[in-house]
């Protein structure tokens, strides 16, 4: 890959631009499927139309930008956009950048921040290849994602992008470390872009460097409170650290912004019940708003308190996919705390009832791992 | 040293992401070293295009190609994200599929 990367000359831009024309199809027919199986939303309908405006589909990239401006007609890139395909205004054919240099050890940022402060010609080409790259990121084509990606930059294309471009290709593939310092380098041109800003805090979270990646998101999160999955992993971050007030409180953020997000509430749900506050565990589960997961937690909620086997039998029958994910471990630390006597108990009670097979309280009976001759 | 879920959930999610699938469309966590993932498995790479393109007369065919290339996906993902460090067990709850002890992945129908 690297040498590939230390080929990259102008002819190779150029050869890559010619190929450009044969993915442009493949990438409107997806977008088309997508806005017709009802999602065009503003982040479908804005390359979209980027991809219709640069195949010479004027008039329906004029259409298509009308209905993205009628779902939001604030952000700039929108409005920018609207200036050359509404109102004419005349974007540059030619490259205005050169090729970053690009050797064994990544991008040579020196020569690229010579390069910042350029105008924005090329807007719409800019756009247009780095689509091209994200079609080739996601089709796992490494080479001409990032071949696109630096044709991309070479219109215009903002450092901080480009950056996060390069980084997504080498996170794809696994590279943390490389993605890391393509994203941190990234961050040094634009410190407010959030989505560098969240990818970065993953790689960092990754590479063992939590603090990082906490700093990151809580950056995130000052801005997009409203964001549950920055939430979400600023209450898992907590909980790693043992800070259960705070762990409760980002998860009752996330699920006030998102009340049916599954792992914040499996998440809450664990701590109450460790907590062991039954009046606040009742009145969370009345809350919840999907019944299959209330169900659920009803029934294990009953058998962390020991309850009687009919009633943890009827709990359990209309609770679907249980037993899988008591398998899988899920459920391990609330029925650790429950009497493993009481639970042994309890499968001798369901085979009695033929809700379950002998087998299968055998194994359920040797799960727990105790001696069968302590029961 | 110990892995901790907030160190496991983004390691899940660059597997995620390396099998080419949306993490958008994803509820992605590790809890207590056991991953969950719950959502829709989304792909939009030139395979399933083609097929889509290829197959359009018939929307079972359809489904089966594009189940066989989902199946392969998914088990990628099972296999990977298992021998994570620190994982010990997967529980996934994915809209259309569905992972039976014993059987594997199973495409069943919406709702079922």
């Amino acid at each position: 890959m690297l040498e590939f990367f230390n080929n990259l000359n102008a002819g190779a831009m150029e050869e890559c631009i010619a190929s450009s024309i044969a993915p442009v199809k493949e990438i409107m027919n997806s977008f088309e499927e997508m806005i017709e199986s009802g999602r065009g939303f503003p982040d479908i309908l804005y390359p979209y139309t980027v991809v219709l405006y640069n195949s010479g589909k004027k008039e329906d990239a004029s259409e298509n930008l009308k209905r993205l401006l009628a779902l939001n007609n604030r952000y700039s890139k929108y409005l920018e956009l609207a200036d050359y395909v509404l109102y004419g205004k005349e974007d540059s054919t030619d490259m205005f950048r050169i090729v970053p240099s690009i050797g064994g050890h990544g991008v040579k940022l020196e020569e690229m921040r010579k390069l910042v402060n350029v105008g924005k010609t090329g807007r719409v080409y800019s756009e247009y290849y780095s689509i091209i790259g994200d079609f080739y990121l996601k089709n796992m084509d490494y080479e001409k994602a990032f071949l696109f990606f630096c044709v991309s930059y070479c219109y215009g294309k903002p450092v901080d992008e480009f950056l996060f471009g390069l980084g997504s290709v080498a996170y794809s593939q696994g590279m943390t470390e490389e993605a890391g310092r393509m994203f941190r380098e990234a961050l040094e041109f634009e410190p407010d872009n959030m989505k560098v800003c969240l990818e970065l805090s993953h790689v960092e979270a990754e590479l063992g460097n939590d603090e990082s990646s906490f700093r990151l998101l809580n950056l995130v999160h000052n801005k997009h409170p409203d964001w549950p999955d920055v939430s979400f992993r600023m209450a898992e971050y907590y909980l790693s650290r043992n800070e259960r007030g705070k762990t409760e409180s980002f998860l009752r953020n996330s699920l006030k912004y998102n009340p049916v997000y599954f792992s914040a509430n499996i998440l809450l749900f664990k701590l109450l019940v460790e907590k062991g506050d039954a009046q606040e565990i009742e009145a969370y589960l009345k809350e919840i708003p999907d019944r299959n997961l209330r169900e659920k937690f009803e029934f294990l909620y009953a058998i962390s308190r020991s309850e009687e086997y009919h009633r943890l039998k009827k709990l359990m029958l209309r609770t679907e996919n249980i037993s899988e994910e008591i398998i899988e471990g899920l459920w391990d630390d609330i029925l650790g705390s429950v009497d493993k006597k009481f639970l042994a108990g309890y499968m001798e009670y369901l085979y009695k009832e033929d809700v379950i097979s002998m087998k299968e309280m055998q194994d359920g009976i040797k799960r727990l791992s105790f001696n069968h001759d302590d029961i | 040293m110990t892995i901790s879920d907030f160190q496991m959930t983004s390691m899940v999610r660059r597997v995620v992401v390396s099998l080419g699938l949306q993490t958008s469309s994803m509820d992605i966590s590790v809890i207590n070293g056991v991953a969950y993932l719950k959502g829709r498995v989304e792909r939009t790479d030139v395979t399933v295009m083609k097929i889509r393109k290829e197959f359009y007369y018939s929307e079972n065919l359809i489904s089966e190609k594009l189940g066989h290339e989902y199946k392969a996906t998914l088990e990628a993902l099972d296999r990977q994200i298992r021998v994570l460090p620190g994982i010990r067990g997967a529980v996934y709850k994915f809209k259309g599929w569905q992972k039976k002890i014993g059987h594997g992945w199973i495409q069943v129908m919406e709702g079922e």
